[in-house]
């Protein structure tokens, strides 16, 4: 039971002094200091304000403060303002119109509203006796509530690893709003969103173009097409990262190579770069991991030394990052990224991008993404359908006007995370113990930024803490169990155990912790915490 | 003439709505002899629950809904005497929602 949707009688009780109000308020209270959400319903708005006021009359002329209709409905006014900015709007949906053959329209309103929450999880609150009769177990009085949340105790609301929740709350009108814009316009394939999305990355980026794909993979994929890279062609990635990035070299049907990782910034290495270079390079693939850039400025210098190689920014999880002032996917030939939904930019769904200033390849990447033809019925490419949904296109220009404040809150929380790691250490607790002991936060490179999709630390016995964590109510996750060379589909490569030491470290020690733009500091402080405590427990 | 009001809460409803030439008015009412409670008028019909069982968290919020209140209460009022009239608009509604009322409080319903 995670949401409240409030029937008028429980607006006007919170809203005005009267029989009820208290334990109105108190069940509200309650909800919201659970973290569970409280819903007022938008086809409700015009009986809200008219009811608050003439309550607001009433009361003031039985306290013999006499005020006029007009200020008593300026009082309701303000105080739905000030309420409705701390709570959710709940939109009224063309279905929930057709209500007149119903006994009480009003009422019939709220119960369909219903509909739209997973069974069990939202309850109509009211003190309406023929409301609580038909809406059975969807409804209760805010005394019932009350009851029912005493005997479940104080739960503390769990710890997202990556909460999507709070986010799409603070964004409720702007993606209503774009998505219902393409509902009406009908252009759900190519539509004016996908060319006003791409014309505003292409300049946050700071590159000419932008193309938008249906996924980071798709984006990789068409990378390479649009190179021309194929059979006989080899491709340098990194082996510690997801599949996709050597998946997508597989795919065209190219060899993947695998250059070992930096320690430090779990990226590609650029000091035995060149020595996976052969005449069969095709290009390089460097991977940014975790939010943070890969070492451009040197692996762009080696490509360039080494015949013009292009290299492609693997970018899907380090949009919104920047490297000596420039941003991630603005920086190689092509740069690339993705917009899946647990992105630090990502949308409902699938999604991708590519970044170029070169004008070739550009409109190479856009016919390739529409079946290999630029115009319609002429194909001039092996192409395949990967355009982006117009709706996503929609929903990413929504959460576009929230992302530079969700990046400088994820450096805030990733730069906090990394001074209350390191802080403790400082006091005494780095004699940890050896089994148990927390190595090392990440570290961010001279002249990076970081958009911590993964805040990521390395461990000793790893699963054990992982599992120690998760008891304390502590979500966390391993990225990645395995490198790309252990994969039995990379097995035709012929990498053997050993042939990459720190990404196979890497792969057995690092875990992710909870990271994302609303994390509050208090639960951030208690996931620190919890990793000192099991720390130090098993130290003594 | 006579017309018949429902009494709730301290306010007396006309039925149907009449529009006054003047207000305030005195008017007669005859009440039922056994309409007349003779219990305590102020005991609250709802249980009330002490705010100091509940946690800190909560009675936060609780604070947070009263300050709410009193800035709305604080943050209107009139410099100009004309601002006070209301509009046509604005006496329609209230003649709807008027209504509204008046036919929940018939029906036992609240606001």
């Amino acid at each position: 039971m995670n949401h409240l949707l409030l029937d008028v009688n429980i607006v006007v009780d919170i809203c005005v002094e009267r029989g009820g109000s208290a334990n109105s308020k108190l069940a509200v209270s309650i909800a919201r200091a659970a973290g569970h959400q409280v819903w007022l319903y938008s086809g409700s708005v015009q009986t809200m304000e008219y009811v608050v006021a003439s309550e607001i009359f009433r009361l003031d002329r039985e306290n013999r403060q006499p005020v006029s209709r007009r200020e008593a409905n300026q009082q309701a006014k303000v105080i739905l303002a000030i309420l409705s900015s701390e709570w959710q709007w709940l939109a009224a949906l063309s279905g929930e119109g057709m209500v007149f053959d119903n006994e009480d329209p009003e009422d019939e309103q709220l119960l369909r509203a219903l509909d739209r929450f997973p069974v069990g999880t939202a309850i109509i609150l009211t003190r309406d006796k023929p409301m609580l009769k038909r809406a059975g177990q969807r409804a209760m009085t805010p005394e019932e509530y009350i009851e029912i949340r005493k005997q479940q105790g104080d739960k503390r609301s769990g710890i997202e690893f990556i909460d999507l929740k709070t986010q799409q709350d603070q964004l409720r009108p702007q993606l209503e709003r774009n998505i219902h814009r393409v509902l009406h316009h009908g252009k759900y394939i190519m539509g004016p969103e996908i060319a006003e999305l791409e014309e505003k990355l292409a300049i946050y980026v700071g590159v000419k173009h932008c193309v938008t794909v249906a996924s980071g993979t798709d984006s990789l994929e068409i990378a390479l097409r649009a190179l021309g890279i194929g059979p006989g062609d080899e491709v340098i990635t990194v082996p510690f990262t997801w599949i996709s990035s050597a998946e997508v070299i597989a795919q065209v049907g190219a060899r993947p190579v695998f250059v070992d990782i930096e320690p430090v910034t779990f990226n590609m290495n650029p000091d035995i770069l060149e020595a996976a270079i052969t005449p069969q390079t095709k290009a390089i693939m460097p991977v940014s991991l975790f939010g943070q850039m890969a070492d451009y400025r040197r692996i762009n210098e080696i490509a360039v030394r080494r015949g013009n190689i292009p290299v492609i920014e693997d970018g899907a999880q380090s949009f919104g990052a920047t490297q000596h002032g420039r941003r991630s996917c603005g920086v190689t030939t092509i740069g690339s990224t993705s917009f899946f939904p647990a992105k630090p930019f990502g949308c409902y769904g699938d999604g991708g991008a590519l970044f170029t200033s070169d004008d070739i390849l550009a409109d190479t990447m856009r016919a390739i993404r529409t079946h290999g033809g630029l115009k319609r019925h002429h194909h001039t490419h092996i192409g395949m359908n990967g355009r982006l949904d117009t709706m996503q296109a929609a929903i990413l220009l929504a959460k576009l006007e929230r992302f530079d404040w969700e990046v400088e809150q994820r450096q805030q929380l990733g730069d906090r995370y990394t001074k209350l790691l390191t802080s403790a250490f400082s006091t005494g607790l780095s004699t940890l113990s050896t089994q148990h002991s927390v190595l090392s936060p990440p570290r961010i490179a001279q002249g990076n930024t970081s958009v911590y999709a993964q805040y990521t630390i390395r461990c000793q016995n790893r699963e054990v803490l992982a599992a120690r964590l998760k008891e304390h109510g502590i979500p966390n996750s391993v990225y990645y169990p395995k490198c790309l060379h252990e994969q039995p589909v990379f097995a035709f490569c012929g990498y053997r155990w050993g042939d990459f030491p720190e990404a196979e470290k890497a792969s057995r020690e690092a875990l992710s912790l909870p990271m994302h733009p609303d994390l509050r500091q208090n639960d951030q402080k208690r996931i620190v915490d919890a990793l000192l405590s099991f720390s130090s427990h098993d130290s003594k | 003439m006579q017309v018949t009001a429902t009494y709730d809460q301290g306010r007396l409803n006309f039925v149907r709505p009449i529009n006054l030439k003047r207000q305030p008015l005195t008017l007669l009412v005859e009440i039922p002899d056994d309409a007349i409670a003779d219990a305590d008028p102020s005991q609250s019909p709802f249980p009330t629950y002490d705010l100091n069982d509940f946690p800190e968290a909560v009675r936060r919020e609780y604070a947070k809904l009263d300050v709410f209140r009193q800035k709305a209460y604080e943050s209107t009022g009139y410099h100009d005497e004309t601002e006070k009239l209301e509009t046509e608009d604005q006496r329609e509604r209230w003649q709807a929602v008027e209504f509204r009322n008046s036919l929940r409080r018939e029906q036992g319903r609240p606001l």
